[in-house]
């Protein structure tokens, strides 16, 4: 695919972006393999040795149960990469399919998704999470879901936006006129043009949705404990910032990274897809 | 003089010096004047009394509202708003006699048909207290100042019960022109500080009542009851100086606080015991060798180290009981630091007695079958603290002796829904809860806790417990006058909890309350209550501290 | 005489403003019917918290009464509806305060939070976003790009609470929290607006340098006209419109931090206010707060919608 190319010349030539996406890729594979690389078991409380400080055995100490925080860190990666990625993309599959869909078709269902697409975008994402988290109940895949839902409205309306103006190309209307079913155009000729921005689009995601859910875990709402998840370790971190606050860097260290890391690659691919940064004299 | 005598004068200067210091010191004279700002960890929803029982609502009524009689920190039940009692030889009628001259903010004056009026009419509208008045039938005015309580039959809790802070009475001519809904959001009654605001989330304000009928109170001008319910920001707010006053700090923060001079921390013992409901109409909760197993393979004293960093909690030495609460006996074995005490060896060979043993070596018990004995916890957050934090520890130290447990975290109101329901709606195996004796007295509990016609939804008999033994003792407490003969049916019933085990017994609570060191005669007692009516400010030193307002 | 500049525009502007209007209507009334519906489903009863963990049934059933829960699901539903058309939003289910009551200050406290935070975006992320595009790629954008990068990706609730340790614990210049004096306003108002400010001086600055790549600055330029003024008059004229949009959303995004805001500084606002209803299942008075945030947020964006025709030259006069 040409955007692939232009991706790959991309990071090439950026260093810095480069080194983001290999972070990024870091992450990911550290969230893929958690159950083999932790030192501990981040489950297994010593009573006897609670909030030690961080030592040779133990890198970012113990927490307030004695378990291992490094262990429980790399455990809340894999978590909370698990969480993010699977909002973003249901949110992304969800939104886009219907954007394409109205924006091809129109009429009245065109009209009535667009009204319910901005209704829904009035609300800022973390009060609709707080409302579907609500119902269905403090949880991991809770928290999915309403991330999910509030990322829909974006996605539908991107979608709808690139299928309106492609639709309108030359060789969109002789392919209809030639007979192509509804379908057949979608998938020829609407998609390739949606790609490259949803993907776009999807990793700037990433980073928003990462902290929406750390800030639900912050309010309590969401993964809940045993289960590590970098916001709610932060959470539980912050009534101990005067005694242990140690305890905040791990989990923060690695929001921050995330975070960081998918803004940049973010970035990166969008300055990829729409050079507009032309050298200056 | 020789040099050896000198020095023993100093010595003895010095002696006398150390042991006069502390006298001085510990009788200022209240100073008159200033505001004290309070902060709680909650909101209080209704100002009323017959329709709340939470305790900050408790804390906040303390200031405008007074009952018949009330108690101290000793658990003593000292006369307040009624002088004096007599019971009948009958035992069935209690005459009180109330103190006079003493009127409501609103004017109208304090007597016995304003008591009688109150009480009926808990009766009659069915107050959230009413269960703690089980038995009383009506209050009869005597005379301007006098009224007596009629039973069915002899009442043993009577007075620890009326101390109760819902019991308050409130101005009848208030509630009957303005009606319940208008006492939702207005304190009228007889206490040392009149209600002035209450905005919702945020404060409640109070003034002092010129007209108070103890002379010479309260000395603060006014109380300032503000809410906030993040703990940081409660200490934060302490250690700034921008409160006098704060209840449910961090433990953890304790000997850092401690440590600060200007500032005074109290622990006090509650009578707070959490607890695990074990219900009993589900397997295998029906069997006493796994209740019993449970009981022992909690590490209490881990419990207390890590949630309570050591000092806010301490070992329970009895079941449900506390010290200072009546009918208490220590029930430890010889030699151990609570009942039931950790033991993994001896929860595993009772799991094993059970049947269950992990056949496969996967970590899990299996019965005889084949099947994982896997259950399912019920907790929740904030409601009192530590609670999550304790759920999570048991499910880790039940997992040690195989049982895999599930916790489902519901917020509040969920699961207060979910554990009032009947035995055949009941859904969950197990619920972390704790129960605290606002009475100090152990009538409550037995009532309500044990008791098989108290199952719920009925009375708060969340395990479906019942054994015709701890029935028979509880009623047989209730009536007996006779303190001893009384006290020997309470230790029985604690025995029967203990070769039952009907629930799994945790570590009872310790309260914290933090004070600037300016604020003086502020009180904390075991009970959960905070009562700082007659306290006072130090002036010159609160602005040595550098505080201004 | 026309109010912007041509009667034919004044129309077009009029109908949207209109358009919008009408939009919140079907709009209030979809959200109240689904949060009724939604709070019947959840578990969880009201009149449970009012009496407490020990209370027997016959007592929770008399609070029940007293309160009005226990009316057919159908009947609360349509007294609930009338009542709002006619602009009372009932009273709340614990304090029986009328919930417009309730919600009126704490809006108010949370409106003013709101301002003063996007004040604070605005002004520090227009200057830093120019200044950043006008020095593009040298050691000024780059630091400021890496300032941005920081505040983007810290949580809000550390900086908060970071903030909150250093000046008011360990200095003691600000106060910890609640509504006191202006004094109150500065962390939180500068811990949410920094959030904002970073992404949008970042949003800020790649507008503005699409803006001065284009083919007109470089006449502009060539015709030797002052860097300023191409740069303010000229550049800044053109990303207008794309900024003042992004300003719209910034709105929505500090209104939605601003909810984790009061929860950190005990601030008096609607948001803490909502969560609180949430958890103690006071149904009126969420779907108060919910629906007076849903109304600032379609004012706000009916400002900037208007602003935007106003200043896009192309809304044409047929």
């Amino acid at each position: 695919m040409d955007f692939l190319q232009l991706v790959k010349q991309r990071f090439a030539r950026d260093r810095v972006g480069l080194i983001f996406a290999i972070l990024l890729l870091a992450i990911y594979l550290v969230a893929l393999t958690a159950q083999w690389i932790m030192p501990y078991d981040p489950m297994k409380m010593d009573l006897r040795a609670v909030f030690n400080p961080p030592t040779f055995a133990h890198p970012l100490g113990t927490d307030q149960f004695g378990r291992d925080v490094l262990s429980r860190v790399i455990l809340a990666t894999q978590v909370s990469a698990r969480v993010a990625t699977a909002a973003a993309v249901i949110g992304l599959t969800i939104g886009t399919a219907l954007g394409m869909y109205v924006g091809y078709v129109g009429g009245l269902a065109e009209s009535i998704v667009m009204r319910l697409t901005d209704i829904m975008l009035i609300f800022p994402t973390i009060m609709l999470a707080i409302v579907v988290v609500t119902i269905a109940g403090p949880s991991e895949w809770g928290v999915i879901i309403a991330l999910a839902v509030s990322w829909i409205p974006p996605f539908v309306r991107l979608s709808r936006a690139v299928t309106l103006s492609v639709r309108e190309e030359l060789y969109v209307e002789a392919s209809i006129a030639v007979g192509s079913g509804r379908w057949q155009v979608l998938r020829h000729h609407i998609w390739p043009n949606i790609s490259s921005p949803i993907i776009v689009q999807g990793t700037l995601t990433l980073p928003i949705v990462v902290l929406s859910a750390s800030s639900l875990s912050f309010l309590g709402l969401g993964v809940q404990p045993p289960t590590p998840e970098w916001g709610q370790m932060l959470n539980a971190a912050k009534d101990f910032l005067r005694t242990s606050p140690y305890l905040l860097i791990g989990p923060g260290a690695a929001l921050f990274i995330f975070v960081l890391a998918s803004n940049m690659v973010g970035d990166a691919l969008q300055e990829t897809l729409n050079p507009r940064l032309k050298q200056r004299k | 003089m020789s040099a050896s005598s000198i020095l023993r004068m100093g010595l003895v200067g010095a002696l006398m010096s150390a042991f006069a210091v502390p006298a001085l010191a510990a009788d200022p004279e209240p100073q008159y004047g200033g505001e004290m700002i309070y902060a709680i960890t909650a909101e209080t929803f209704s100002l009323f009394p017959g329709r709340q029982n939470g305790s900050q609502a408790q804390d906040t009524w303390l200031y405008a509202l007074e009952g018949l009689v009330e108690i101290t920190e000793e658990n003593e039940i000292i006369p307040w708003l009624a002088k004096s009692w007599s019971f009948s030889d009958d035992g069935l009628k209690a005459t009180f006699k109330l103190q006079e001259g003493v009127k409501f903010h609103d004017g109208t004056p304090f007597n016995a048909e304003a008591v009688a009026f109150v009480f009926n009419e808990a009766l009659a509208k069915d107050f959230t207290y009413s269960n703690l008045l089980e038995g009383l039938q009506k209050v009869t005015v005597d005379d301007e100042f006098t009224a007596t309580f009629h039973f069915e039959e002899p009442f043993a809790a009577l007075l620890p019960n009326l101390a109760y802070r819902p019991m308050s009475i409130f101005s009848p001519t208030a509630y009957k022109e303005h009606g319940e809904e208008w006492m939702a959001t207005n304190l009228v009654g007889t206490g040392p500080f009149i209600f002035e605001e209450l905005v919702r989330g945020e404060y409640v304000q109070f003034r002092k009542n010129p007209d108070y009928w103890q002379e010479g109170k309260p000395y603060l001008d006014s109380v300032k009851i503000i809410i906030v319910p993040d703990v940081s920001a409660r200490s934060a707010m302490l250690e700034a100086g921008e409160v006098d006053r704060t209840t449910s700090l961090n433990d953890f923060d304790v000997p850092r606080l401690t440590d600060d001079p200007n500032i005074n921390l109290r622990v006090v013992n509650s009578t707070r015991q959490f607890y695990v409901v074990l219900n009993h109409t589900r397997y295998p909760f029906g069997n006493v060798n796994v209740r019993k197993a449970f009981n022992y393979a909690i590490d209490k004293e881990g419990i207390v180290a890590s949630v309570f960093a050591g000092t806010g909690a301490v070992l329970s030495q009895a079941p449900t009981l506390s010290p200072g609460v009546v009918g208490f006996t220590d029930l430890r074995a010889e030699g151990e630091k609570t009942i039931f005490p950790y033991n993994i060896e001896k929860a595993k060979k009772l799991l094993k007695n059970a049947g269950f043993q992990d056949r496969d070596g996967n970590g899990v018990v299996e019965d005889p079958r084949g099947n994982e004995l896997s259950i399912g916890l019920f907790g929740r957050k904030g409601a009192t603290k530590g609670d999550d934090k304790v759920a999570e520890l048991l499910q880790s130290m039940l997992g040690d002796i195989g049982v895999k447990v599930e916790i489902q975290f519901m917020e509040n109101s969920a699961f207060g829904a979910a554990v009032k329901l009947s035995p055949e709606d009941a859904q969950y195996d197990m619920a972390l809860l704790s129960w605290g004796i606002p009475t100090a007295d152990a009538d409550e509990p037995m009532m309500l806790m044990m008791y098989t016609p108290a199952w719920k939804p009925n009375g708060a008999n969340r395990s479906f417990y019942s054994s015709e033994e701890v029935d028979r003792l509880t009623v047989l407490a209730h009536h007996e006058v006779d303190p001893v003969k009384r006290n020997e049916y309470i230790r029985l019933w604690m025995d029967e909890l203990m070769t039952d085990a009907p629930v799994i017994f945790l570590p009872t609570l310790a309260f914290n309350l933090g004070t600037r060191s300016y604020l003086h005669g502020d009180r904390i007692l075991s009970i959960d209550q905070y009562p700082a009516r007659f306290a006072w400010i130090d002036k010159q030193e609160k602005e040595k501290q550098g505080i201004n307002r | 005489m026309p109010l912007f500049g041509g009667h034919a525009r004044d129309t077009v502007l009029l109908r949207l403003v209109v358009s919008r209007l009408l939009f919140i209507i079907p709009a209030g009334l979809l959200l109240i019917t689904f949060l009724f519906a939604l709070f019947h489903i959840i578990p969880g009863d009201p009149a449970l918290l009012l009496a407490g963990d020990n209370a027997p049934a016959h007592i929770v059933e008399a609070i029940r009464e007293a309160y009005g829960f226990n009316k057919p699901l159908p009947v609360q539903y349509m007294t609930y509806m009338l009542n709002v058309l006619q602009g009372d939003l009932g009273v709340s289910n614990f304090s029986r305060d009328p919930v417009v009551s309730l919600i009126i200050p704490r809006i108010l406290n949370t409106a003013l939070l709101a301002f003063w935070a996007m004040m604070f975006a605005m002004v520090v992320s227009l200057s830093f976003g120019c200044v950043s595009a006008m020095y593009w790629n040298t050691g000024v954008d780059k630091a400021i790009t890496v300032v941005s990068l920081i505040g983007i990706c810290t949580p809000i609730f550390v900086s908060g609470l970071l903030g909150i340790f250093f000046f008011s614990v360990k200095l003691g210049v600000l106060p910890t929290g609640g509504f006191n004096s202006w004094q109150s306003l500065i962390l939180p108002v500068i811990t949410l607006g920094a959030v904002e400010a970073a992404l949008l001086t970042r949003m800020v600055r790649s507008t503005m340098i699409n803006a001065l790549n284009q083919d007109y600055i470089t006449t502009a330029r060539a015709k030797g006209v002052a860097e300023l003024v191409v740069v303010f008059k000229h550049a800044l004229r053109n990303a207008l419109l794309p900024i003042i949009t992004l300003f719209g959303l910034g709105f929505g995004n500090t209104l939605g931090g601003s909810v984790v805001i009061e929860t950190i500084f005990t601030w008096p606002g609607l948001g803490r206010l909502m969560i609180e209803s949430i958890l103690t299942r006071d149904l009126p008075v969420t779907q108060g707060a919910l629906l007076f945030f849903a109304m600032t947020f379609i004012v706000v964006n009916l400002i900037v919608d208007v602003l935007y025709a106003y200043v896009d030259p192309r809304i044409s006069y047929d």
